[in-house]
């Protein structure tokens, strides 16, 4: 079967008392609408024009006007300037084939290229990386015309990205649209789907068949940190799906190339020749075929399939829908038939059911469709010789009971013909002339719609349906509704009950064979697995999906027959985690039996501090509740719920299962009928950062400064010597928060540099001048605001004479021709906002771009907004001390440790000053820093070629603050990609720690390997100390930090610290006694969302 | 007496000395409370000694941890910093053999460090229902090398009262940061309630900057001192400004100092908080009250009644004999 044939309508009919009411509802077919998130739904065709109609919007701008290539930064950014970007890009719009298209072209540099978009020009909001890697120089794709604005930028190695400037990292591209080799596939079968951006992890690509979330088993790396292909083992009780496959949080979008629709066909049933008719016997769960010569049970709904009951000495039969009591009926022949037979599905004998003349009919039967009463009294036959529907009831043969014209009229049948019978008695049938008709007796039939297709197959939902009510569908493919009843193979090698999983099954007569799908009749809407964002931290950034308008709830469409009662009710699928153990957590949830089982959930899952989720009909997402609801589809066949996501993990995934319903107050859920599920939905974190960039070389202000002031005082350290690191001749900015150096500040040439006042430690006067070496003073044109010092320890303090959160006036060189004499020897030459520690860069950069490597596998978002970023006045190494080599360290592997008593207050109140945003939830404070003081209680540990041991990056998670010493990495590295790798390996883990990881282990590091060198564990099983630095953990001490590779371990994402006692900080349950941060020490689990924290 | 009470008695003055005795071989702790009574919020201050009470050079004994009411875990405060460790690349680390001794201390060495043991213990986190006895304890990172291994010190907390319970019900919870910052303006700590026990140490830790750069020396040339701090050219009305500026937040300062060392002479931080009040007066033109606040200084002890000391001396000698 193409699916371009699978045609079908959704109508159902009421019968009021008296005459038929006919709901008019034009047949439809089904379509694929491409929702504005690129997402895909399966809707009827009426249904997917009607909401085009409302998608559509005003082409905003002419073809030949290219809308927006680079953007400008923000406005704001006085002091913003670019290294000059090599690649310039073009964009055109044109309109080919019924669509606008966007034609970027780029030249100026030979790539490779990072092709990035956003509808924002600061990039900050919607961010997506097109292409990564590339050497094209052209690109070409649909224009987004529900957007106002789209942006495009090129870049290529020497630059860094608008968005790494706008968020801090280029997001890892969706994986393409995959491929696959072959036209059919079965349960168990392997199927490598192609596609770039795959994960080379294989756990770590996810794909779906149609509601089965599935991870892969095997992946092709290509040496770029990407896959190209991906092998999954098509999962029991699958459905032939469109396919999407998701990496790194992403899935692969409907476009631009078609998505390919993955049949799944049942082998070892087949092929035939002319499928006529496909029927489902409810009282076993197998399927009937009618073809050429042929009549076959078929019991598909196994890994093996397998034939059952098989008649060939058949010529060209049909069959009927199964009745009440278990009889399917045939009817075979085509010029003049006389006899139906009738099988009894349970048993498959064949009996005589009637004869086709009697006294009063002896014509030809030339049958084209053969349709049986629900109670077997008597069966409707399609003539094509006479055009007339026969009635022949059980046992004709004798006598005058067979009538010929019933309905009282002439049709044109297709061949097959769709026909049913009501449980009224009534038929319905379609004709070759696009038609549906309703006989309600011998003498009256009623016209009914007008299909969009030849009805060839027609089957009345019998399960809802009543006496008076009848729903039904059609198609042009024989077809039936089937649900499978056989039991599973659990992964433990268990079985478990029935899930009754309902499923379309259908002809393909192209090929001769069966294609098992979804079951169509009752669709759940945007069924394309989504991302739910469950803290937003009162941001703007938009929800990743359309249907999200709030944080934890999104929209869920379904569609049943109007009036028809669904049961809703909420089911937690297997973690797709690629570090989940098969199946989730059976220690925690006994047997777990996918999809339907909550086993996800380590910990403490739907305790009852955490009921505040569910199902509800409410958009603000009240009333949330997991007992299932029951809901009633409109008119216009559309029932709408909302999902509510709990707060307390992320990864967490759900889906609505879809009950039938009989009728009756309150209606009836069948268990036995479950017809859909919803696409899963799996919640996401979100955390914003501030990011700060440090000079690296400047002072800080001692005292107040002055309009006009032609000098100013700069610390020296406690013991006299130099905080600063100025020479003559630097030019420098001068700022403050009042005055920070993203705006107007002032930017003078050092002139001298002179000790000042009778007290030890001495203070340095820097004098300003206009020009290097020259001797015109220079003015400052605003005042700066010091931080007092402690008269005592001679610190800053960065306290507050005024509130609200003190003061730290300060200094950066933004260009020296004098070489650094403390380690790089870079001079400076830019303060460029689109480099990251480039050569002669004025800065110290914590890099983010790296961030989603391993917080994806946390379903954590992280966003560097511009909001509140900067640039910090430089501080000396001596600034950050405060930590000694603890007992049994060594110099080669360090084991530090705080200096008890040490005060690090100074510290945290540094970065309350920078903080803009502190104070929401979900932000963080991330600041680029360059030396430390050295270790103390290691004074012997230098080699004379080799810097002394700093620490690397600083966190306090209390304070949501984190200090990334890229000076301190830099002095070890001896390469810049060594360099990189680290800076970025120290920015992750220091993120990291925010969220509490190990609150217990290891000074809250760990020991253990990375989640995907270890496979699949529980969370109750020990997991390996990791002595191979490649392969340790994100927080492992002794992992390699100077490889591109860095992933957290299971305990750190999910499981958490496993000697948590309640009472640790960030290891204990919300209610507990003493409890201020609730969280086992793992990243997806309470200790999130991270809350604000006034200073 | 007999041999046997002498023995006994012997025992019973050894066993007394024991925990206080010195090691010739190696280093001495001694933790000293600056008080042993103290009210909620206020710093709880202690003093870490290690003397090398040997009679040779030895190495630096590293510190130790320490321990609040026999609890089993180390103190650490609440947002202790947790650090990335350093680390070479490969073929990049080959340190030399890492050695723990480096320079050695000579006989008589004493290194000092003062914990604020509140913030390190996380006593200030609801301190008013900590109000009774406790005990503070250190033990050595390296017992081998210090003794004793076990060195404790009782201390009380007790209800604040007067003005000192007044401030207490106004200060914010997160009292860890009260002596500096935005908590005490709240209050207004210093210009409401200068006799507060709270404002001691909001006086320690925050002065006016001129006095942090200047020595009590400054003050036989004010005028010199002023100009050397308020002089950033731009002009004699840019310095003036900031000799204006200077001298207005020390007069703020020196009227709260009065207030408070009026209060509380024995304070812990007195001599520090004397030695800028007296800047603060003689910088802003009252120089007989500076120069009282001075001697008084000089009769107390510390490295400010030595500045006080050597600063009277000097001037005495300055001055011509009659």
């Amino acid at each position: 079967m193409q699916k371009s044939r699978m045609f079908f309508v959704v109508v159902f009919l009421s019968f009021a008392a008296g005459p038929l009411t006919a709901h008019a509802q034009s047949p439809q077919s089904i379509g694929i609408g491409v929702r504005p998130d690129g997402s895909l739904d399966l809707l009827s065709s009426a249904s997917a024009r009607q909401k085009r109609g409302g998608w559509a919007r005003p082409i905003l701008e002419p073809p030949s006007k290219a809308r927006c290539s680079v953007p400008p930064g923000p406005a704001a950014a006085a002091s913003r300037t670019e290294a000059a970007d090599p690649t310039t890009l073009t964009v055109l719009k044109a309109w080919v084939s019924g669509a606008w298209q966007l034609i970027l072209n780029w030249t100026g540099s030979s790539g490779p290229f990072t092709v990035s978009y956003s509808p924002t020009p600061s990039f900050q909001n919607g961010v997506q990386t097109l292409q990564q890697g590339t050497s094209s120089t052209t690109m070409t794709q649909n224009a987004d015309t529900s957007k106002t604005l789209e942006c495009f930028e090129v870049t290529d190695a020497s630059v860094i990205s608008e968005p790494v400037q706008g968020i801090g990292y280029d997001p890892a591209p969706a994986p393409t649209v995959p491929t696959f080799a072959s036209a059919f596939y079965w349960w168990g079968q392997n199927v490598t789907l192609s596609a770039s951006y795959l994960d080379p992890i294989p756990q770590s690509n996810v794909t779906f068949f149609y509601d089965l979330p599935i991870r892969a088993h095997l992946a092709t790396p290509i040496g770029n940190g990407y896959a190209s292909d991906a092998t999954f083992t098509i999962p029991d009780d699958s459905r032939s799906a469109y396919m999407f496959v998701q990496a790194h949080g992403r899935t692969s979008p409907p476009s631009p190339a078609p998505v390919q629709y993955l049949q799944l066909s049942p082998p070892n049933i087949g092929p035939y020749t002319n499928i006529r008719g496909v029927s489902y016997a409810r009282a076993t769960g197998k399927v009937w075929v009618a073809a050429d010569g042929v009549v076959q049970e078929a019991d598909i709904f196994l890994r093996t399939p397998a034939t059952g009951t098989t008649f060939t000495d058949l010529y060209a039969p049909y069959i009927s829908r199964v009745t009440n009591s278990g009889q399917l009926m045939i009817i075979d022949g085509t010029d003049g038939v006389m006899e139906i037979f009738q099988v009894d599905v349970s048993t498959g004998e064949r009996t005589h059911y009637a004869y086709t003349h009697d006294s009063s009919f002896t014509g030809n039967i030339w049958p084209s469709g053969i349709a049986a009463d629900p109670d077997g009294s008597a069966c409707y036959v399609a003539d094509y010789n006479g055009s007339h529907v026969v009635k022949i009831p059980a046992g004709a043969g004798s006598g005058s009971t067979i009538v010929d014209a019933w309905g009282n009229r002439t049709f044109s049948f297709p061949d097959p013909c769709g026909m049913d019978v009501t449980l009224g008695h009534q038929v319905v049938l379609g004709t070759t002339t696009w038609q549906t008709w309703l006989i309600t007796g011998q003498y009256s039939s009623y016209f009914q719609y007008d299909t969009t297709s030849t009805p060839n197959s027609l089957e009345i939902d019998r399960d809802v349906a009543t006496a008076s009510w009848t729903p039904w569908v059609y198609s042009d493919s024989p077809f039936c509704e089937a649900f499978n009843q056989h039991t599973f193979t659990t992964p433990a090698g268990g079985t478990a009950t029935p899930k009754y999983h309902g499923a379309g099954v259908w002809a393909d007569n192209t090929n001769g064979v069966l294609v098992l799908t979804p079951d169509w009749t009752y669709g759940v809407y945007h069924h394309y697995p989504q991302n739910v964002i469950i803290n937003n931290a009162g941001q703007d950034q938009a929800y990743p999906s359309p249907w999200q308008q709030q944080d934890k709830v999104i929209r869920l469409d379904m569609t049943g027959w109007p009036g028809g009662p669904l049961q809703l009710r909420l089911i937690d699928p297997s973690d797709a985690s690629g570090y989940a153990p098969e199946g989730g957590f059976p220690s925690q949830y006994n047997s777990p039996v996918p999809p339907y089982e909550a086993n996800d959930d380590y910990g403490p899952a739907d305790s009852n501090t955490n009921t505040d989720y569910g199902l509800t009909f409410n958009a603000d997402g009240s009333g949330a509740t997991t007992t299932p609801l029951i809901g009633y589809p409109d008119s216009n066949f559309n029932l709408t719920a909302y999902l509510k996501v709990p707060a307390r993990y992320s990864g967490d995934n759900y889906q609505v299962e879809v009950t039938k319903c009989a009728l009756g107050n309150p209606p009836t859920p069948l268990p036995q009928r479950i017809p859909a599920l919803s696409s899963v939905y799996t919640s996401w974190k979100r955390v914003y950062v501030e990011r700060h960039r440090m000079f690296r070389r400047g002072g800080l202000l001692f005292s107040n400064a002055a309009m006009n002031d032609t000098s100013v005082t700069i610390y020296r350290n406690p013991d006299d010597t130099r905080w600063d690191n100025l020479n003559p001749n630097d030019k420098i900015a001068i700022f403050d928060t009042a005055t920070p150096y993203e705006g107007p500040h002032d930017e003078a040439y050092v002139g001298t540099i002179t000790q000042v006042g009778s007290s030890v430690p001495h203070q340095m006067l820097v004098t300003l001048v206009t020009t290097p070496g020259g001797s015109t003073p220079y003015p400052l044109n605003y005042a700066y605001t010091a931080s007092p010092p402690d008269p005592t320890t001679h610190w800053p303090t960065f306290a507050a004479p005024t509130p609200p959160a003190g003061t730290c006036a300060g200094m950066g060189v933004i260009y020296s021709t004098v070489q650094d004499p403390s380690g790089s020897g870079k001079t400076i030459t830019d303060t460029d906002s689109n480099q990251i520690n480039g050569t002669g860069s004025a800065f110290y950069d914590a890099d983010m771009r790296d961030i989603e490597q391993p917080f994806d596998d946390a379903y954590v978002e992280f966003m560097g907004l511009r909001s509140g970023m900067g640039a910090l006045p430089y501080l000396a190494p001596s600034f950050f001390g405060g930590f000694q080599m603890a007992s049994g360290g060594t110099c080669s592997q360090p084991v530090i440790e705080p200096i008890p008593g040490y005060d690090f207050i100074p510290r945290h109140k540094f970065a309350w000053i920078w903080f803009a945003n502190k104070g929401l939830s979900n932000y963080i404070w991330l600041g680029g820093a360059g030396q430390t003081a050295q270790l103390d209680s290691c004074p012997a540990c230098g080699d004379p070629q080799k810097p002394f041991p700093q620490y690397f990056g600083l966190t306090t998670a209390d304070q949501l603050e984190s200090f990334v010493h890229v000076g301190g990495i830099g002095q070890v590295c001896p390469t810049a990609a060594q360099e990189v790798n680290a800076c970025q390996e120290t920015t992750n883990h220091e993120l990291g720690h925010d969220y509490r990881v190990n609150p217990t282990n290891a000074a809250r590091h760990d020991n253990r390997c990375a989640w995907q060198t270890v496979g699949h564990l529980l969370c109750t099983d020990s997991d390996p100390t990791c002595d191979q630095s490649m392969n340790g953990c994100l927080m492992n001490p002794s992992r390699d930090l100077w490889t591109s590779h860095h992933r957290l371990d299971r305990f750190n994402l999910l499981c958490g610290d496993s000697g948590c006692p309640n009472g640790q900080p960030g290891c204990c349950n919300a209610g507990d006694s003493g409890c201020t941060e609730p969280g086992n020490g793992a990243i997806r689990v309470l200790s999130d969302p991270i809350q604000g924290a006034s200073p | 007496m007999k041999k046997t009470t002498l023995l006994f008695a012997a025992l019973a003055v050894l066993f007394l000395w024991l925990p206080e005795r010195v090691d010739a071989q190696g280093w001495t702790a001694r933790l000293i409370m600056l008080q042993d009574r103290f009210i909620p919020g206020e710093p709880l201050i202690a003093m870490l000694e290690l003397e090398n009470t040997s009679t040779t050079a030895l190495p630096n004994p590293g510190t130790g941890d320490f321990f609040l009411d026999g609890a089993q875990q180390p103190c650490r405060p609440r947002d202790l910093p947790m650090i990335q460790v350093p680390s070479y690349p490969p073929g990049q680390g080959a340190l030399t053999t890492p050695q723990q001794t480096g320079p050695l201390d000579a006989p008589g060495t004493i290194h000092r460090q003062e914990i604020n043991f509140s913030y390190w213990c996380n006593m200030e986190i609801g301190a008013a229902s900590l109000i009774g006895r406790h005990r503070l304890c250190f033990r050595p990172s390296a017992p081998s090398l210090v003794s004793p291994s076990d060195v404790c010190r009782s201390f009380e907390i007790v209800a604040p009262q007067g003005v000192d319970k007044t401030v207490w019900k106004a200060l914010p919870p997160r009292l860890r940061d009260m002596l500096h910052d935005a908590s005490l303006v709240k209050v207004n700590l210093l210009a409401n309630f200068p006799t507060s026990t709270y404002a001691g140490y909001a006086l320690a830790h925050s002065a006016p900057t001129l006095t942090t750069m200047e020595s009590l020396a400054c003050l036989n040339d004010v005028n010199a001192a002023l100009r050397r701090y308020g002089n950033r050219g731009g002009g004699e009305a840019n310095t003036q400004g900031h000799i204006l500026e200077a001298q207005n937040e020390m007069r703020a300062y020196a009227k709260a100092a009065g207030a408070f060392l009026g209060a509380h002479p024995d304070f812990v931080y007195a001599p520090q908080i004397r030695r800028m009040y007296a800047m603060c007066l003689g910088l802003t033109g009252h120089m007989p009250g500076a120069m009282a606040e001075i001697q008084t200084l000089s009769t107390e002890s510390g490295k400010e009644a030595a500045e006080a000391q050597a600063f009277l001396a000097e001037k005495a000698a300055a001055e011509p004999k009659s």
